[in-house]
């Protein structure tokens, strides 16, 4: 269904209500649709029935973290291939690993630059609309 | 193990002036058995005599007569066990000497013998027993001064009976200097605690435990000390260890949440900024415009000195992770240029790539190296006048270097040494509006080219640009170099 829709749906999921506001009038203004959670078990609940197609993710969050939301999320078959950048400002040194083993497809360090996280962003909601148009199940 | 006292022939000393007896005694112990006697005897008739014979032989039990012409009653025991305190004496008296009998006993005699009673059974068994006896008492001696633990006697009035060499060596101090001393330590049977004791400016460490003993009849205690010193020291070296990692854990946390902490409001501020800047909150006139990219200059500078900040502490505290893979360092070298190509929009200085080399395989942490490449060259662009060159060479079959030269106004020589130190910042470009650097880029590159067994070093004059220069070590193997990694932004 989210096929039907005319705007690409992408669901933020940041505790940083301010961050979230922001960040939402800055992917609105790039034409694309937006929707917002406060936590990780708030993400998954509109994840499920908004069915986003993208998500961007922080890290540290109450109730449940990013690490925590990208597992539960990447349990459920029909968000196996759905795009999830993570912003985070928690800086280690295996980060990239870490998200690449939660199966997110980037990782950006807060304060992230907007250009690149908008291209990021087209880039990877065009070739997963791509992998759903040619490979039918 | 077959018995060694049945086996041996024992060699006993026999001291005794009447010469009826020692036949007697000889008769007995059947040496008239000739070459196969068990008892081989010899004599002397006065304790000069024998002392003469102990000198200059070994014996196994010594049968002493205690009226000699030489000597008389207990003196001549006395005299022998300080010559040979390890020989077992068997004293011989007559019918109504048995008390100085059990008083020689008391002296260190192994037994007595009655003269008027002995047959020769009494007297092999009494020498059996005897040998038995000072065996015995030499294996528990020798046990307890082979002890590695300092075991010392002491009397109920607090004066040091017996002290053994490990005691001794626990306190630094020859025997004479702690027996018949007072013991400077309260004891009470059943006690266990820790003691401590200056010796020779090192201060040593024992668990002392302390067991009620009777000695010669009276009560004392039995005080045994384990050194513990080694095992102290081990262990506050364990609690330094211990302590200095949790610090260091604390530190890491600390930069780690100070980083989170600057870093969130920051982020909300600077797209706060861009939004503004963007239009997304409406069209700005033109000094709104201007101010609101005032503002997100600084705050991107902000972002930098933050990260560079964080990024110094944790190369520098040796936490950092580095990862070395093969790194194809030309093609990283051209996204590093085509990337700075792309910021420099004004297209005020002309960047040229040179590679004269054909394999730049490296093996290095890639995030790392590129680092130390978007560093360089944010630099040269920084300080460069019209152009900036990079290239791509190889002076050693085990080296691939990088080299970055602006035509800015160079260095002068006095400041060339602490280029690479923290918060140094040399010919800052003047004015308002400029791209301020934080002090800590080349630190970071010295510290990174260090950490992947690299070099970087710098080359300038006044007036006729700046040449850096870095090698890193090339990739031995033939697994493909890395995929390009999506580094971290903002950097």
């Amino acid at each position: 269904m989210e096929n039907h829709r005319n705007k690409k749906l992408i669901l933020i999921i940041d505790d940083e209500a301010d961050l979230a506001v922001v960040l939402a009038q800055l992917i609105a203004g790039a034409g694309f649709g937006v929707v917002v959670a406060s936590d990780g078990v708030d993400g998954l609940e509109k994840a499920k029935s908004l069915r986003p197609d993208a998500v961007i993710l922080d890290v540290a969050m109450p109730k449940l973290d990013g690490w925590g939301f990208c597992e539960r999320f990447r349990s459920d078959p029909s968000f196996k291939r759905t795009p999830v950048i993570i912003l985070t400002a928690w800086l280690s040194d295996d980060l990239t690993r870490k998200a690449n083993a939660a199966g997110a497809n980037g990782i950006m360090l807060k304060p992230y630059d907007e250009k690149k996280l908008i291209g990021r962003l087209r880039e990877l909601c065009e070739s997963a609309s791509h992998n759903l148009a040619g490979g039918k199940r | 193990m077959g018995n060694p006292i049945a086996e041996q022939r024992i060699k006993v000393l026999l001291i005794e002036d009447d010469p009826d007896c020692v036949l007697l005694v000889s008769l007995h112990l059947g040496e008239a058995c000739g070459p196969n006697a068990r008892y081989v005897i010899q004599s002397a008739e006065t304790l000069a005599g024998a002392r003469e014979l102990l000198s200059s032989q070994d014996f196994d039990v010594v049968l002493l007569d205690l009226m000699l012409p030489d000597s008389q009653g207990l003196d001549g025991l006395a005299a022998l066990r300080r010559q040979a305190p390890d020989l077992p004496v068997v004293v011989m008296t007559n019918l109504n000497d048995e008390e100085v009998g059990l008083q020689a006993i008391e002296q260190g005699a192994q037994d007595f013998l009655v003269k008027q009673k002995i047959d020769a059974l009494v007297l092999k068994r009494a020498i059996g027993y005897a040998r038995e006896r000072s065996h015995l008492l030499s294996q528990f001696e020798g046990i307890i001064e082979g002890s590695a633990e300092g075991m010392l006697v002491v009397e109920r009035t607090g004066r040091v009976l017996y002290v053994n060499p490990a005691a001794l060596s626990f306190f630094g101090q020859k025997r004479d200097e702690l027996l018949n001393r007072s013991f400077d330590f309260p004891l009470s049977p059943g006690t266990r605690r820790e003691i401590r004791w200056k010796c020779n400016d090192a201060e040593k460490v024992g668990e002392l435990r302390v067991a009620a003993l009777e000695w010669r009849k009276d009560e004392a205690f039995l005080a045994s000390i384990h050194d513990i010193t080694e095992l102290r020291k081990f262990e506050q070296l364990k609690a330094e260890i211990k302590e200095r990692r949790r610090i260091d854990e604390l530190k890491d946390e600390f930069l780690s949440t100070v980083s989170h902490e600057l870093r969130s409001p920051l982020t909300v501020i600077k797209a706060v900024v861009v939004n503004l800047w963007e239009g997304l909150a409406g069209p700005m006139s033109g000094p709104q415009n201007e101010l609101v990219k005032i503002a997100v200059r600084n705050v991107e500078r902000l972002a930098r000195i933050i990260n560079n900040v964080l990024d110094i502490s944790r190369l520098e505290s040796g936490h950092a992770q580095v990862c070395p893979a093969p790194v194809d360092l030309a093609r990283l070298v051209k996204e590093t240029v085509d990337g700075a190509r792309l910021v420099n929009t004004q297209g005020r200085i002309s960047v040229n790539l040179q590679s004269r080399e054909e394999a730049t395989l490296v093996f290095a942490d890639p995030d790392m190296l590129s680092q130390v490449l978007h560093n360089l060259l944010d630099n040269a662009m920084r300080f460069a006048k019209s152009k900036v060159e990079v290239s791509v060479s190889a002076p050693t079959p085990d080296q691939v270097q990088v080299t970055v030269i602006d035509d800015g106004p160079g260095i002068p020589k006095e400041r060339l040494p602490e280029l690479f130190d923290k918060f140094v910042q040399v010919n800052r470009p003047k004015g308002g509006s400029g791209y301020k650097g934080t002090g800590l880029g080349l630190a970071i590159c010295h510290e990174i080219l260090r950490l992947n067994e690299g070099r970087i070093w710098v080359e300038s004059e006044p007036g006729s640009g700046t040449r850096f220069h870095f090698v890193v070590p090339r990739h031995v193997g033939t697994a493909a170099p890395q995929a390009f990694t999506h580094g971290k932004s903002s950097k």
